[in-house]
């Protein structure tokens, strides 16, 4: 693990997500400030309707604040285009989805080359790290097959590759044990726990499976919109 | 990256793609056809006006048409006609040389048009003066090429003017003219050599033909000729036939005219028949635009999750709405290969074989003066195949154009969860 100094992952101040329902406004978030450093494993804990997947969203520059400011890899969030919050996601954050998310049409091995391909990298290139990382989440000999062909652990281990192959440093896991057994769930979870350790990646879960806190050196708790805990638990 | 997830989406759902391809091809193949045989019948009627006394193109003296007097003839056809037939697209020059005249038989008259021509080209280019044409006698010009030795001069007539003036192969006809330069009318014996029938009633009961230098010699017209037809390989070459003669008899003093000037309501007909045929392909192609745009949409909906993985992962807008055009100009080029090789098939069908009417019509009907042959013949254009083509994939694109702008403004917060 790297243990130089490095730039804050993910700062936030004073974050507000309001939604509009109708006339009614539902305060998602409500004044969040966070920093989670580099390389850190932050999982985002609360039950239901808390806010973390709306935090996560906000993190992963997929959604714009409504007021406050949040920064990503140092670029404010707020004040970038469509286009540069799609450019982010593609160069800097990776995704791991609850429902895996794969694409059905494509092989593991294209699965995990899928943003490697949107960046524009030659098909070569895209192949030979896409199989790196498949072979780093333990999928070496599964290149060919299609997600239909793969257990939910395998399928989100494909996932994990998808998120890691563009070597990106934020990875952005929302529950992503949900539909998995307990022995897939724990296998999963190691191997990020490992990637974490291994690569320098920062990782923040948005979970409540006491498996994922329980692997996590910094707990965040979300209440109705408030952080009402941080704490560093290891 | 593209393509390949656009092939692998059209082969997703293959009972789907293969509905919509089907739609599409049966659509292309269809309009392949029916242009095929609306061009092939447009084709016969044009080709039957033009060898009824007209041509592709009628070269007539400056005025010709304003005034159409043997005042006005043409005082040097041979030369002109010379000319014209070193053109390497000119198939045939007929010179012609028409006026009005009254037939008398006995005690009965008749005002008819009477064409002088020349007895041995208008079997090549004609449909009046030809054997196959003659229900008695023969044309002008006998089977074995010589010209007809008959004193008086020969005349064929139309069958239904033999049956008004009561006159059968043999008998003497006599012809009255008002001459070129005026003066008192002149008349001439002839012999009756042929009675033609064209089933088309005005060419029947009022037409007549004698050979050219006894027309000039009843009219006083020496070397003259009202017009030169000129008759080209095919009548889709006439409009771009009638330019390149016009620069090429420029200074000369001649109007060139086209068939479809010549017979403006033959070519009415054509226009009008042609316009029924594109407006109900119209028809077929918004129902097949719309068959597609539900197709595509219910594919985009149906992946609205996958679009918002897409998205999220850092795919622009515009690659997702380049997938499902993709998408869409794979089916479109699928159904038009099948389309294609559909619709050529039928069409090399119909245009050896021919479509056989005679059971509808009978002998042939006449329509805009013209009697269409009962046996059409299907000819397909390849500048039309082209534009068809392009017409489809243009329709299967445009109908996707909604599906592939809903899929590009998913937001992938929504999108992702979708199922």
């Amino acid at each position: 693990m790297n243990e130089a100094k490095q730039p804050l992952a993910v700062e936030a101040a004073k974050l507000c997500k309001t939604y509009r329902q109708g006339q009614l406004a539902v305060h998602a978030l409500s004044d969040v400030d966070l920093r989670i450093e580099a390389a850190e494993l932050v999982v985002l804990a609360g039950p239901s309707g808390s806010g973390k997947s709306t935090l996560l969203n906000l993190i992963g520059a997929l959604d714009r604040p409504s007021s406050g400011e949040i920064k990503v890899g140092g670029r404010n969030i707020g004040t970038l285009s469509a286009a540069e919050r799609a450019a982010l996601r593609r160069d800097h954050v990776g995704f791991v989805f609850q429902a895996y998310n794969l694409l059905p049409v494509l092989s593991a091995l294209e699965n995990a080359e899928l943003v490697l391909e949107l960046q524009g990298l030659p098909r070569a290139q895209c192949q030979k790290r896409a199989q790196e990382v498949l072979r780093s989440v333990g999928l070496g000999e599964m290149f060919g097959r299609r997600p239909s062909e793969l257990s939910g652990g395998q399928q989100q281990r494909v996932a994990v590759a998808r998120a890691i192959a563009s070597a990106r440093t934020l990875v952005l896991a929302d529950e992503p044990t949900a539909n998995l057994d307990s022995k897939a769930a724990e296998s999963l979870l190691d191997m990020m726990v490992e990637l974490n350790q291994r690569e320098g990646l920062t990782f923040l879960f948005s979970s409540h499976d006491p498996r994922v806190v329980a692997r996590a050196r910094r707990v965040i708790h979300l209440e109705d919109g408030h952080i009402v805990a941080d704490e560093v638990v290891r | 990256m593209i393509w390949r997830l656009a092939l692998r989406n059209t082969l997703r759902n293959r009972r789907r793609t293969l509905l919509a391809s089907v739609a599409i091809s049966l659509s292309f193949a269809l309009l392949l056809v029916f242009l095929g045989i609306g061009d092939g019948v447009h084709e016969a009627m044009a080709e039957v006006g033009v060898s009824m006394g007209l041509g592709h193109l009628i070269v007539d003296r400056e005025g010709f048409s304003d005034d159409p007097s043997l005042e006005h003839s043409l005082p040097e056809p041979a030369r002109l006609r010379t000319a014209l037939l070193r053109l390497p697209w000119v198939r045939q020059v007929a010179p012609r040389l028409r006026t009005d005249a009254l037939i008398t038989a006995g005690a009965t008259s008749v005002g008819v048009a009477l064409s002088g021509v020349e007895p041995s080209i208008e079997p090549l280019i004609s449909k009046i003066d030809t054997p196959r044409s003659m229900v008695a006698g023969h044309a002008l010009a006998p089977p074995d090429g010589t010209p007809a030795r008959s004193e008086p001069a020969p005349i064929v007539v139309g069958k239904e003017l033999a049956r008004t003036l009561d006159v059968q192969v043999g008998d003497r006809v006599t012809l009255t003219v008002r001459p070129r330069g005026g003066g008192e009318t002149h008349s001439g014996a002839y012999r009756v050599h042929g009675i033609f029938a064209t089933g088309v009633h005005d060419i029947d009961a009022y037409w007549s033909e004698i050979p050219i230098q006894a027309a000039r010699e009843l009219t006083g017209s020496e070397q003259a000729a009202t017009s030169l037809a000129v008759f080209l390989d095919n009548v889709a070459e006439t409009t771009p036939a009638k330019a390149q003669l016009q620069t090429a008899l420029a200074g000369e003093h001649v109007e060139v005219l086209s068939w479809m000037q010549a017979a403006p309501d033959l070519y009415s007909f054509i226009v009008v028949d042609q316009g029924g045929l594109y407006a109900m392909m119209g028809i077929l192609f918004v129902v097949v635009a719309a068959g597609i745009l539900n197709t595509l949409l219910m594919g985009v909906m149906e992946r609205t999750g996958e679009f918002g993985l897409l998205l999220a992962v850092g795919a622009t807008p515009r690659r997702v709405v380049a997938i499902v055009l993709a998408e869409a100009a794979i089916l479109g080029a699928v159904a038009v290969g099948a389309g294609l090789a559909l619709g050529l098939t039928v069409n090399h069908y119909f245009s050896t074989t021919g479509i056989d009417l005679s059971g509808m019509t009978g002998e042939g009907y006449e329509t805009s003066g013209v009697l269409l042959p009962t046996h059409f013949y299907a000819h397909l254009y390849p500048a039309k195949l082209v534009w068809s083509a392009v017409l489809i994939v243009g329709l299967v694109l445009l109908g996707a154009c909604y599906p592939a702008l809903r899929a590009g403004r998913l937001q992938p917060v929504e999108a992702i969860r979708h199922e």
